[in-house]
């Protein structure tokens, strides 16, 4: 990508007066100086508030800090505890239960954009609205599906009013069933996107190898399993690490608004736990602990998804 | 399938038999209903917080699924009154407003460097934003609650600014630059001999070729920010600067007495994305789509 013919030192009439080599040496510093001054606010900022930050977490972790006085190095007390800290453990057991439900999150998008692809009547329609709550904020979904879901809200009254009493429950109050009903909110919250992403990558599909499959007598499902899935693979990775990511880190807005984490601590989350540990419990130290272990268990489970994508690849 | 000779026959030359056209319309019909479930769970939160928030209480707790009988306006007064969601808006607006104009020229300028020019260690700056991409930021909310209370800005709307500019900066750089990148180099050259500069060659020739791409990233980041939680939450604790989803997050509204007050709110609160929704969808989907299928 080099093109040092774009930058230069003054305009052309200038050129002649310089020596050669003068003029190559200014040239390579306003090469590197004019990107540098481009990237300079960026740099700045990342640095600051995203670079710094990271390294700062793992330092904080290994002190305890209230927020108000210099934070204490406390060596590895902090992961000592988070080993027997029932709540912390309980946490990353939901988290991974989430996790646990990827095939869905994936499944359920990519089946959805066949069926739009196939242009089903009101294909068009369709994407429109599953696309409405990706569009709507954490804290509105949550907060809308609080009242939807009370005993007495809408859910269970349209249940009991087409005499279907029995399946009406305490969605939100049930140890059993709360973390279900979160799980089905967040695939309902995020599935259109996927839809999208799906639609525009079978857009651009290969159809001259699907044709060909077909011509050789390859059945819809082989043609699925053989074809359509190998191209599709790099969207479905990308798709896969941002439900994961997503998963771990963005369902706190969700619990504080739907569940506070309840009934009891069953729908606590690692991204909800860390929070109040910080912000109601006055631990920040140990809530960078947290932070840094949700990262590491981030690309822990990433890595093996991954690995586990590929594995079907190599073993084609 | 083998044991079928017409419908291989069939299929091969493109036809279908007649029990094959039964099984596909059965399916479709199939398909087609569970979509139609889907789009009214979808549009289902619309209905009910309408209906919710101009309706009286009692009326509600006769069916709250049903049709509105008994309309009001009072629940729309009272969120602006009890919970003002007009201020929480302005408040909002205060913070991202400001945070999705200078992401958008950080951005510019960054996307720029790395695509247009060549330096040492390019490659990696670009490494970088990518892998800051997918970096959580969850996981450093403590250090970067730290850099800001240090920095004297907690409460500060400046201080929110800066954090959502510098969360949503790789992710905008990393979307500008794949569209300058097909800015013709040709074109570029071609001004600077014409004698333009740097900034003049990014205002005259980059922007208004990338201007779709800059449509998608204001509104996407727009959309993000106006939505945003957390860091919000963190950052702006005083009463006074709260933006609109802390402050509907925080009103008491369990009680079913404040259910058409909180109705109201949510609904005024998504005002701003349904906009969005209706009049960008195109641009958001092309957002959404061109880090993933490229």
């Amino acid at each position: 990508m080099a093109r040092p013919e774009i930058t230069t030192s003054g305009g052309p009439a200038l050129v002649e007066r310089r020596s050669a080599a003068r003029g190559r040496w200014r040239r390579r510093a306003a090469d590197i100086a004019i990107p540098l001054l481009l990237l300079a606010p960026a740099i700045v900022l990342l640095g600051w508030l995203m670079i710094w930050p990271l390294g700062d977490a793992i330092r904080l972790a290994f002190t305890s800090w209230d927020g108000f006085s210099a934070p204490q190095g406390i060596g590895i007390d902090n992961f000592e505890e988070l080993l027997d800290d029932s709540r912390f453990k309980e946490s990353l057991l939901h988290n991974l239960i989430i996790a646990a439900t990827l095939p869905i999150w994936v499944a359920v998008p990519y089946a959805i954009a066949w069926g739009l692809q196939a242009k089903i009547w009101g294909w068009r329609f369709f994407r429109l609205a599953f696309f409405l709550p990706a569009v709507l904020s954490p804290v509105v979904f949550g907060l809308y599906y609080g009242l939807v879901l009370k005993p007495d809200g809408p859910l269970n009254s349209a249940l009991r009013s087409i005499g279907l009493g029995g399946l009406a429950r305490e969605w939100l109050n049930d140890p059993g069933l709360t973390l279900a009903v979160v799980i089905a909110i967040l695939i309902w919250a995020i599935f259109g996107v996927g839809v999208l992403i799906f639609l525009s990558a079978l857009s651009s599909l290969d159809r001259e190898v699907i044709d060909a499959a077909h011509v050789d007598g390859a059945s819809g499902w082989q043609i699925q399993r053989h074809v359509v899935f190998w191209q599709l693979l790099p969207v479905i990775e990308f798709w896969t690490i941002l439900i994961i990511i997503v998963s771990f880190t963005s369902v706190f807005p969700l619990i504080y608004t739907l569940t506070q984490g309840g009934p009891g601590f069953s729908t606590y989350t690692v991204d909800f736990d860390l929070y109040q540990e910080a912000f109601t419990g006055g631990n920040l130290g140990y809530a960078s602990a947290i932070g840094v272990v949700l990262l590491v268990v981030i690309a822990i489970v990433a890595g093996l998804t991954m690995a586990l994508l590929r594995a079907r690849r190599r073993i084609r | 399938m083998s044991g079928q000779p017409d419908e291989a026959v069939a299929r091969r030359f493109g036809g279908v038999t007649k029990a094959q056209r039964i099984r596909r319309r059965g399916v479709r019909a199939a398909v087609w209903l569970i979509f139609a479930a889907l789009a009214a769970s979808t549009l289902y939160p619309l209905f009910f917080l309408t209906a919710t928030a101009v309706r009286t209480t009692d009326d509600y707790r006769d069916s709250p699924a049903g049709l509105p009988q008994d309309l009001t306006f009072e629940n729309i007064d009272l969120a602006f009154s009890e919970v003002e969601v007009g201020r929480l808006a302005i408040n909002s607006l205060m913070v991202v407003v400001p945070a999705v104009i200078i992401i958008t020229v950080v951005a510019c300028l960054a996307a720029y460097a790395l695509v247009h020019f060549s330096f040492p260690l390019r490659r990696t700056a670009l490494v970088v934003v990518a892998a800051l991409m997918a970096l959580p930021p969850v996981a450093i909310l403590i250090p970067i609650f730290k850099v800001v209370l240090d920095a004297d800005l907690l409460n500060d709307r400046l201080g929110l600014i800066l954090v959502y500019t510098a969360l949503l900066l790789p992710f905008s750089i990393f979307l500008l630059a794949s569209f300058m990148r097909s800015v013709p180099v040709e074109l570029l050259n071609a001004a600077m001999i014409d004698g333009a500069g740097t900034l003049r060659r990014l205002w005259s020739v980059v922007i208004p070729l990338v201007r779709p791409g800059l449509l998608t990233l204001v509104t996407l980041n727009f959309l993000f920010l106006w939505n945003e939680f957390i860091f919000s939450l963190v950052i702006l604790q005083s009463e006074a600067n709260r933006t609109i989803m802390v402050g509907l997050s925080q009103f008491e509204g369990h009680g079913d007495k404040n259910l058409g007050i909180v109705a109201a709110g949510l609904l005024l609160s998504m005002i701003p994305p349904l906009l969005i929704f209706l009049f960008f969808q195109r641009d958001l989907a092309r957002g959404l789509t061109s880090g993933a299928v490229k």
